[in-house]
């Protein structure tokens, strides 16, 4: 998962101060307030619904092999091909031989983080289809040559100016900078495509193990498209979107949309229960599901299995300080915030994304947000101490790896009341003779780590360490 | 909860009308649907809603040109259709969705394509939850697909400020017919 194309650096720091120097980013990503008046709200009204959306979503990771089994059964019976696919190259190669089958050009994607996370649309276009994203942000996004910032607004990253230049550019003529005018042209583009597409790709929202039901929501109606006209749908689904019963919707569809937009409902939920039936004049003759696994089923049972209840409204990213500031783009993953830290080295078994987890400040800003109650910045700090392992994953089986880092001497000096008192001594005769005037230079001499003290203070240690102050009051 | 639900439709930016008796309110969606469409075709669906109040009659009347599913050239005249008109099966009061369900004479995309959605509302099928339509829509007996619409299409993609008329109709109007 290397997503560097917008900004280039190799690693998160690199990439996060060139975001900070990039001005029209900064402009851009202050329309995020919009959103954090929303969280407040959200965190007002929502508590008790809250409560049991994380319960639905506890009840299914615990029997999750159950529940999937469920859903296949269920699709299966109601006509729908269902593909079980253990990586993304399996779910690519799957949904390119549809594409093959269809024997149609044009191929019209709805907005999905789980194409994404596989690459699909340029896989397809890789093997000469006219993959075409349909999502407004979504397809400012593609016909920039970049990737999504944000996992329900992906093109946040961008002023109106700079839309208005990337969609001129693509209509080879100058169109004002104004959404109307935007969104039109858009529009009128686009339905061209929905017309001609002969198969219909989208992701899901949440599937129904109960009635084999897949459930998507969107604003803009494109989703719609792609499961009304095109002969052929198939749905990208990753096994965590299995939910159990069809009234446990009732809990989770406000749930997302309030968290992710801050809508009461959004604009559309489309329930699709099945391919087209007889006598229906529209709705895809065939229907696929791809299950997709990529590293996901062998977090249960681990300490990351509570990351499974995402349901991908994007409320942590929103609240983030980091994110906030750098946008998405400078985790240079599909996932960005506070669950793309945790996802991104989880999904890919520590293959990528290794840098992430330290992308935090650990405010806990994200597991406050988080409207299924995942310790979200609970499984940051354990990230970072198990990615001194290739696998964080596999390191927690092992777990005894503390003691090996400095923070592990640490705590082993500190156990002890000898241990501590030594400690004292030894800072209290680091810190003797140092002037106030020089208490700068001796920060940076002392810890030799300029990322640590460019922004944090050190005091200068006290001549007389408080326990001698203590024992002699007066 | 009539009210309730209007009140809701209305802030989601949609057309709020009645309750009105259904002669009443099938004039109103053909005067509606008629200045829509300005002389494209009008979608129907071929509901009891639709058919029991014919509207193919009324439009006709109106000098509109409706467009049924079961035409010949449905698919081909749907791009150009200037407005629709369909009935639901159920109308949430607390966020102001009416629910439309796929089936032989109501096409998905007849409530999608064309940039004017009228829909007529019976007032009994106005639940007051989300819950509530989950529970009488049956997960024993579900259609093909269900869509749940809240208003006009819309997006906040650009800096993060609403837009309506993205890809699906641009007004939305909702009739109730009175019980």
């Amino acid at each position: 998962m290397a997503h560097g194309l917008a900004t280039p650096g190799r690693t998160f720091r690199d990439r996060a101060a060139r975001a900070l120097d990039d001005s029209g980013l900064q402009r851009a990503l202050r329309n995020l307030d919009v959103r954090l008046g929303t969280a407040a709200e959200v965190e007002r009204d929502m508590r008790p619904v809250k409560d049991r959306a994380a319960s639905i979503r506890r009840e299914t990771l615990a029997d999750l092999d159950g529940w999937l089994e469920r859903l296949e059964a269920a699709l299966t019976a109601r006509g729908v091909t269902v593909h079980r696919c253990a990586t993304p190259a399996a779910a690519r190669a799957v949904v390119a031989s549809i594409a093959r089958e269809v024997g149609a050009h044009v191929v019209v994607k709805s907005k999905s983080m789980a194409t994404e996370e596989i690459d699909l649309a340029e896989a397809l276009e890789a093997v000469g289809f006219d993959a075409v994203e349909t999502d407004l942000g979504e397809y400012v996004v593609q016909v920039a040559g970049e990737r999504p910032s944000h996992i329900i607004t992906p093109v946040i990253h961008k002023t109106l100016d700079q839309i208005a230049a990337v969609l001129s550019e693509e209509a080879e003529e100058s169109l004002p900078v104004d959404r109307g005018a935007l969104t039109d042209w858009v529009r009128t583009h686009l339905r061209e495509r929905f017309l001609e597409a002969g198969l219909g790709v989208t992701g899901a929202n949440f599937a129904v193990a109960e009635t084999g039901t897949l459930v998507i929501v969107t604003n803009e109606g494109n989703g719609r498209f792609c499961t009304a006209l095109p002969r052929v749908h198939v749905a990208v689904v990753p096994v965590e979107k299995v939910i159990p019963r069809f009234a446990d919707l009732a809990t989770l569809l406000p749930v997302l949309t309030r968290s992710a937009t801050g809508q009461r409902l959004s604009n559309y939920v489309s329930m699709i229960s099945g391919p087209r039936r007889a006598g229906e004049q529209d709705g895809p003759e065939e229907l696929h599901v791809v299950l997709l696994d990529h590293g996901r089923r062998r977090l249960i049972g681990t300490p990351y299995e509570a990351m499974l209840a995402c349901i991908r409204c994007g409320a942590c990213l929103n609240v983030c300080p980091v994110y906030r500031r750098v946008g998405g783009h400078a985790y240079d993953s599909v996932y960005p915030g506070p669950m793309g830290e945790v996802l991104t080295p989880l999904l890919s078994a520590g293959l990528s994304g290794r840098d992430l987890p330290a992308a935090s400040t650990l405010c806990g800003a994200c597991t406050e947000a988080c409207p299924v109650e995942i310790p979200l910045a609970d499984l940051i700090a354990r990230l970072r101490a198990d990615l001194r392992s290739p696998d964080p994953v596999e390191a927690d089986a092992r777990r005894p790896h503390a003691r090996r880092s400095g923070f592990g001497a640490w705590a082993l000096v500190w156990s002890s009341p000898r241990g501590y008192r030594a400690s004292t001594i030894v800072t209290r005769l680091l810190g003797a003779g140092v002037a106030p005037a020089r208490a700068v230079r001796w920060r940076r001499r002392l810890l030799g780590v300029g990322g640590w003290t460019a922004t944090r203070d050190v005091p200068v240690p006290a001549r007389r360490r408080f326990r001698d102050q203590w024992s002699t009051r007066s | 909860m009539v009210d309730a639900f209007l009140t809701a439709a209305g802030e989601n930016a949609c057309g709020t009308h009645g309750p009105h008796p259904g002669d009443a309110a099938a004039d109103l969606a053909v005067q509606l649907a008629t200045r829509y469409a300005d002389g494209h075709a009008v979608v129907l669906t071929d509901e009891p809603t639709i058919v029991d109040l014919d509207l193919e009659a009324r439009l006709r009347a109106a000098g509109a040109a409706p467009l049924r599913p079961t035409d010949r050239d449905w698919r081909a005249a749907l791009p150009n259709a200037g407005a629709a008109i369909t009935g639901c099966v159920l109308a949430v009061a607390a966020t102001g969705h009416v629910v439309v369900a796929a089936g032989p004479g109501t096409p998905r995309a007849a409530s999608l394509a064309p940039p004017a959605h009228i829909c007529l509302v019976h007032a009994e099928r106005v639940v007051p939850t989300i819950g509530d339509a989950l529970a009488v829509l049956d997960a024993g007996d579900l259609p093909s697909a269900l869509i749940w619409v809240g208003g006009p299409s819309r997006t906040s993609d650009l800096e993060m400020r609403p837009t309506i008329g993205v890809h699906g109709p641009r007004t939305v109007d909702l009739i109730v017919i009175s019980a």
